[in-house]
């Protein structure tokens, strides 16, 4: 992940990119290979205590789907 | 208009192990006499992170003929850039492979010419295929993206499913099917290399279906051949707009096959800042916007998105630059796409097809 100065974050992969948004910068940063799962998910929560944490949960799961799916992140 | 290029293609040397017919090098290489230094280097990676690029390729020839492969991906690290090897394999022992990933590697891109031996060295024109697959095994311990890049085309398509089991077999992160694109040597052998139109049909079916299987395991991304398209591609995403390729020598291009189309002065980062080459230079304007185009691109909507296409496919075909690129349907001059796909017919595959193999550049002073 890099930050460019005219994109934001950005999320690097071979010959593609991913523009980060709102909270994606912050769990891309906490999946640094020691988190598990769960771990990303309760810093998040406690990050945005305001909001519900089962939305916060189902939301971090469909990011990670996704950049899964785009092999942009492995689950170890 | 600004635009921000965010990929560099840092063709470091036309040096090469192999000679593949469809290489997309120019036809006239630099030598090794003429190439860019280490320094040099470092300074075009830190001057490209400050236009915004956010992406190096490491290319080609062959990057690790070059002894400094090591300082060239640390300064590409120490830029800021992702950094991505392309490369065929050939000469990486395991020690090496370790320097390349402690100096910053974050991509290897390696090449397979097909699935089985005696096809694959044939392409590459060298004995090649064993020492990839005994790479590749290797790679994957590192912590490090890999891809498989397979170049595909009439002579080895029937082969595909197998081309894909093996990317299963190795392992990789992502498999690039890709389709010869036609300049440099590849334009030189395309009479052997296009596929069929059945062929290309079948390759989009094998990919769909090897995707949806393969979702979350391997990322297949497919690149098919432009003379089957209806419309033209978006070639480099517009001449001057989002990419760089700076050849051995240290001349800027839009792109590999630039050079082919006559009356354009390119210049080289020894003479000139690279910002005012990318910003300024003539050469970098003349196929931005559209005030170049011709009918029918100047009055067509699609023009916004694939630019009219290709500059150098609509010279190297019609002999203008300017014109619509042949492929296109609309195009006037599509007729003469149309004569090599009828060439391509079955009945005309040869089975000694004489091919022209990739030379490597002298070493003579130029």
């Amino acid at each position: 992940m890099t930050h460019s100065k005219d994109l934001g974050p950005v999320l690097l992969l071979p010959e593609s990119m991913l523009r980060l948004t709102g909270p994606g910068p912050r769990i891309v940063e906490l999946c640094d290979g020691m988190r598990s799962l769960d771990d990303v998910i309760a810093a998040l929560q406690s990050e945005f205590s305001g909001a519900d944490p089962e939305v916060i949960r189902g939301e971090v799961l469909a990011f990670l789907a996704s950049l899964r799916e785009k092999r942009a992140l492995d689950f170890l | 208009m600004t635009f921000v290029p965010r990929a560099l293609i840092a063709e470091v040397t036309h040096r090469c192990p192999l000679r593949c017919v469809y290489c997309s090098n120019p036809l006239e290489m630099r030598s090794r006499s003429e190439e860019l230094s280490t320094e040099e280097w470092q300074r075009v990676f830190t001057e490209a992170a400050a236009l915004g690029v956010l992406q190096l390729h490491l290319t080609g020839g062959e990057p690790l003929a070059r002894p400094d492969a090591e300082q060239l991906v640390r300064s590409g690290r120490a830029a800021g850039l992702y950094v991505n090897l392309i490369t065929s394999g050939i000469g990486l022992a395991e020690t090496r492979l370790e320097a390349l990933v402690a100096a910053g590697l974050d991509h290897v891109q390696l090449s397979f010419q097909d699935s089985e031996q005696a096809n694959a060295d044939e392409i590459a024109g060298t004995r090649a295929h064993a020492a990839k697959l005994e790479l590749a095994r290797r790679i994957r311990k590192h912590r490090i993206a890999f891809t498989m890049n397979v170049v595909v085309h009439r002579r080895n398509l029937a082969r595909l499913p197998q081309m894909i089991a093996l990317a299963e077999e190795l392992q990789v992160g992502r498999l690039e099917v890709a389709n010869v694109q036609y300049y440099g040597w590849a334009f030189e052998n395309r009479s052997q290399l296009l596929p069929t139109r059945e062929q290309v049909r079948d390759t989009v079916a094998i990919v769909d279906a090897a995707r949806e299987r393969l979702k979350g395991r391997m990322r297949i991304d497919c690149v098919l051949p432009d003379y089957y398209a209806r419309y033209p591609k978006a070639c480099m995403g517009g001449w001057g707009q989002g990419l760089m390729l700076i050849d051995p020598a240290g001349v800027v291009l839009p792109c590999h096959a630039a050079r082919v189309i006559p009356g354009l002065n390119f210049d080289d980062v020894r003479s000139k800042a690279l910002r005012w080459i990318w910003e300024e230079s003539a050469a970098f304007q003349r196929f931005r916007g559209d005030e170049w185009m011709q009918e029918p691109c100047r009055s067509c909507e699609r023009k916004t998105r694939d630019f009219g296409g290709c500059r150098c496919q609509a010279f190297l075909y019609t002999g203008d630059p300017d014109a619509t690129d042949p492929v296109c349907s609309l195009a006037p001059k599509r007729g003469l796409i149309d004569a090599v796909i009828a060439n391509a017919a079955p009945a005309n595959v040869q089975a000694d097809p004489n091919w022209v193999y990739r030379i490597n550049p002298s070493n003579a002073l130029r």
